[in-house]
């Protein structure tokens, strides 16, 4: 059966890759942004899925769904540790070309 | 345990240590909102994570609703934190753009502006400190032509004036602008034209570049190349005038020779005389043309300084001025007394006042009057200050000043470069005063020129003085009678059939015996067959077969105690100069005269 907030998360979601869509070019000059913009596409992926598990083989895609969560979440971790903790995306003011 | 609890935790955990992460790096992960955003994502990412495994692991659901709608803000941080990004991205791009535009502008060289459609300054970058020696602040609100001089800002104006209608860009526009410290700076702009986004004109951005050293190297550069340039026509002019003198002279000495054993042949009344004296005159112009030209290229033979008094040199010449000047300038001397005596060679000084004497002339081609005055002066270290080549001392100041067109100031600074004329074409060589200039230079003197334009001109030309009493001469004195032969055996050496013709009637009918011979072999032949019975050999240095040093080493070891007297066309190196005052020869220049000639055969044959 499909809940409504999970259907409202659905479009919210879709509404997100929209704009990522609209903004590929400047999000992918964004330090690792192909790590984060994984993470967003498999977030993404668990509300599809979430959704279409409502309609058929509930416990398979049940079991995705959550796989994609934390998939989405293993590849954030990894997106942050990268650019906080190895300084990728730190910005310092002082940073100049000269 | 059910797997998706097993996945769940492993969610919880990833999203805690990226949590952490975060907490660790606050201060220095992102920008503010930014860090918010992404903080607010990864705490409910949490708290979904905890939700779900207290779900599958079967602890409880009471958390389940709660979970359902807080879900729903996820993707609403995702694209907050998205959007938040993007713009500290672009924020932090800007910052680094300024960065760079701020680091070229202080790192380069040049000065970086911008001035608004009216053509001021609204930006100034650090270096104009450098290049007029104003803050930046200084200049904003001033246009650049309020920086230069009124004629450059006039021109300068007009120029970019046309440009700005044309709104083109444009570059290397070169201006002149005054330093705040007074000195002047070249500068070479470019620039191109600034518009809005609506396409309207807002100014010109661009850069000054200070070209000051370049063009003066430049300008150093033409001059050493119009020197090289000179040098070089100096030179072809000395090879040319060495090359022509010796015919010249050989043609001048048969000229003025023949002209005044004509003259000596008539009487003074005749109009013939009168005639003839016209083409003496013109021949001893011609030979000082040639010796001009010669003095000029150095290519003159050394001076012989001896101590002279100028008042002297200006009388024995005076006769020769009235005849220059004509009959509708008057000539005033002056002539100061007890005049000290000056170092000098009596022929060049004789050219430095004919010279000057000849350029006054010129300078009053309707008449007027020439004063010719000498004086003692003394030169103080003042003077010095004032004229940075004179030196203190003792001088003889000679003035030679007319009452002429006078010369501008522009005229005056050439007036010492050599062909620099301001006389018709065919009036004037225009060697005239530089040949006056490099004279005096040898001397030791100087120039001084004061001139206005149809106020006249005064040349005063410094010698410096010694205090040596110049020895009276007594040639003028001398008759042709005294420099007769008592017929004295000559052998004459001349391969110039019309000066040894000349020379062998000449010194014939004045008392020699003379035996004349076409060059060198010959000579050798008749000193051979003649028995070595001759007085002296008056030889041409330069000879078809043989130079005439070389002869007279061969004639005088067979008869050492001959005597010798060389002469020649040539006044280069051609002439043997130092060989002869070596081997202590006499010697008479071509073109000589009659009585240079007698002279100095008699002096050759009876040393003083």
């Amino acid at each position: 059966m499909v809940q409504e907030n999970e259907v409202v998360t659905l479009l919210l979601g879709v509404g997100v890759l929209v704009f990522v869509i609209a903004n590929r070019l400047q999000l992918q000059r964004l330090p690792g942004s192909r790590i984060l913009i994984s993470g967003f596409y498999v977030y993404l992926g668990g509300r599809i899925l979430t959704v279409l598990e409502g309609f058929f083989w509930g416990e398979s895609l049940n079991f995705l769904e959550h796989l994609c969560s934390a998939g989405s979440n293993v590849l954030v971790a990894i997106w942050c540790w990268k650019v906080l903790r190895k300084g990728e995306a730190v910005y310092n003011e002082s940073r100049s070309h000269f | 345990m059910n797997p998706v609890a097993i996945f769940e935790i492993f969610a919880f955990l990833a999203t805690l240590v990226a949590l952490i992460i975060l907490w660790s790096n606050w201060e220095r992960a992102f920008r503010q909102d930014t860090r918010l955003l992404f903080a607010g994502l990864l705490v409910l990412t949490l708290f979904v994570n905890f939700s779900n495994v207290l779900e599958w692991s079967g602890i409880t659901r009471d958390m389940d609703t709660l979970e359902d709608y807080v879900q729903i803000l996820a993707p609403l941080l995702w694209v907050f934190f998205f959007y938040a990004f993007i713009q500290e991205a672009a924020a932090q791009e800007l910052r680094e753009s300024r960065e760079r535009f701020r680091s070229l502008v202080e790192v380069t060289s040049d000065w970086i502006w911008e001035v608004d459609a009216n053509a001021t300054y609204t930006y100034a970058s650090p270096n104009v400190k450098n290049f007029l020696g104003y803050e930046p602040r200084e200049v904003i609100g001033k246009t650049p032509f309020d920086f230069m001089p009124s004629e450059e800002a006039n021109r300068v104006a007009a120029e970019f004036n046309a440009i700005k209608e044309a709104r083109r860009p444009f570059s290397g526009l070169e201006n002149l602008n005054r330093h705040k410290e007074g000195r002047l700076v070249t500068l070479e702009t470019s620039g191109v034209p600034i518009f809005d986004n609506k396409g309207t004109f807002r100014g010109y951005r661009g850069i000054d570049r200070d070209i000051t050293e370049r063009r003066l190297m430049e300008e150093e550069r033409e001059k050493m190349q119009m020197q090289l340039f000179q040098s070089q026509k100096m030179e072809a002019i000395g090879i040319l005038a060495g090359g022509v003198a010796h015919d010249f002279n050989n043609l001048l000495t048969t000229i003025q020779g023949y002209t005044e054993v004509a003259m000596l042949k008539v009487d003074g009344a005749n109009p013939i005389y009168r005639d003839l004296n016209h083409i003496h005159y013109a021949s001893i112009r011609a030979a000082e043309l040639t010796r001009q030209l010669l003095l000029f290229s150095r290519k003159q033979p050394p001076m012989e300084l001896t101590p002279l008094n100028l008042n002297r040199a200006i009388k024995n010449s005076l006769e020769m001025f009235r005849r220059l000047i004509g009959e509708d300038i008057a000539i005033d001397i002056s002539l100061g007394i007890d005049l000290l005596a000056v170092c000098a060679d009596a022929g060049s000084i004789d050219q430095v006042i004919m010279n000057l004497v000849v350029n006054a002339r010129d300078a009053m081609p309707d008449g007027g009057k020439i004063t010719i005055k000498t004086e003692n002066v003394t030169i103080d270290k003042e003077y010095c200050t004032v004229f940075s080549y004179a030196q203190p001392g003792e001088f003889v100041c000679l003035s030679v000043a007319d009452t002429g067109v006078g010369m501008d100031k522009e005229t005056i600074q050439h007036a010492f470069e050599p062909f620099f004329s301001t006389k018709k074409p065919g009036k004037g060589t225009g060697l005239g005063l530089p040949v006056v200039y490099g004279i005096v230079k040898q001397h030791g003197g100087w120039i001084n020129v004061y001139s206005e334009s149809g106020l006249g001109s005064t040349f005063n030309v410094y010698f410096p003085a010694v205090f040596i009493e110049p020895e009276e001469k007594s040639d003028e004195a001398i008759s042709l009678q005294e420099l007769q032969g008592r017929n004295e055996r000559i052998l004459l050496v001349e391969d110039e059939e019309s000066v040894r013709e000349f020379a062998a009637i000449v010194l014939g009918e004045n008392g020699y015996v003379v035996v004349a011979a076409a060059d060198a072999k010959e000579a050798l032949d008749i000193f051979e067959k003649e028995k070595e019975v001759f007085h002296l050999i008056l030889s041409d240095v330069v000879l078809p077969d043989q130079s005439g040093l070389q002869l007279v080493d061969k004639l005088l070891l067979r008869k050492p105690d001959v005597r010798i007297l060389l002469c020649s066309g040539y006044m280069d190196e051609k002439s043997q100069w130092p060989v002869i005052n070596e081997k202590g020869f006499r010697f008479i220049q071509k073109p000589y005269t009659l009585v240079n000639l007698l002279r100095a055969v008699r002096e050759a044959i009876e040393p003083v």
